[in-house]
């Protein structure tokens, strides 16, 4: 489930808008905050789906917010 | 509802299912765990869908399918070793164990059919074609 090849910037872009909170992001994303909790702490790798959907509830690149690692 | 509430009340559901099959199981009224399980489970579609928050995801589905598989794994496993060894001793002067062991060889193998089933219609319905 996890895999730490793949690094997000959630809790930084979380931060830069207005402190949002993990609940937020999640209803704005459609997950739960448990999930939102887990690929911060890089324990789960998200579908893509989740993850446009999150790059969307930022406004921003998918790119700005999952860096894949080589 | 909260999805605190609602998960009170599944406790107490299932509390109030697991208690009603037990008494029917000792008093012999085997009609009684059919309706009992099938409200029960009613009473729980029916209050999930009156929770406004996300009780599920993906991630939540993907440690459902994960630990499904090794449910299945390992009570095979079991199933299966304890089944041998049964019909092993009733071969061997227990003749009375024989229905506990095949009993429980016939779980598995229905076991594995299903999930072999579901195993192949999944598979043929996420496949695309060549």
């Amino acid at each position: 489930m996890g895999n730490a090849r793949i690094k997000n910037r959630i809790r930084r872009l979380r931060f830069d808008h207005d402190e949002m909170t993990q609940q937020e992001l999640a209803s704005r994303a459609g997950c739960t905050r448990q999930t939102i909790i887990a690929l911060e702490q890089g324990k789960y790798v998200p579908s893509i789906e989740l993850a446009f959907k999150i790059a969307r509830a930022f406004g921003v690149m998918l790119e700005e917010v999952f860096q894949y690692e080589e | 509802m909260s999805v605190k509430t609602y998960r009170l009340w599944m406790l107490a559901i299932t509390v109030v299912v697991a208690v009603l099959v037990g008494w029917s199981v000792t008093t012999g009224y085997a009609l009684v765990p059919i309706p009992v399980f099938l409200a029960g489970a009613i009473i729980i579609y029916l209050l999930r869908r009156r929770v406004k928050a996300l009780t599920e995801d993906e991630r939540v589905h993907s440690i459902v399918n994960r630990t499904s598989r090794r449910t299945v794994e390992i009570i095979v496993i079991l199933m299966a070793i304890a089944g041998a060894t049964l019909l092993a001793m009733s071969q061997g002067g227990s003749p009375d164990l024989e229905p506990a062991g095949l009993t429980l060889a016939y779980s598995v193998c229905a076991t594995l059919i299903i999930y072999n089933i579901l195993y192949t219609y999944y598979n043929r319905r996420y496949s695309g074609k060549e």
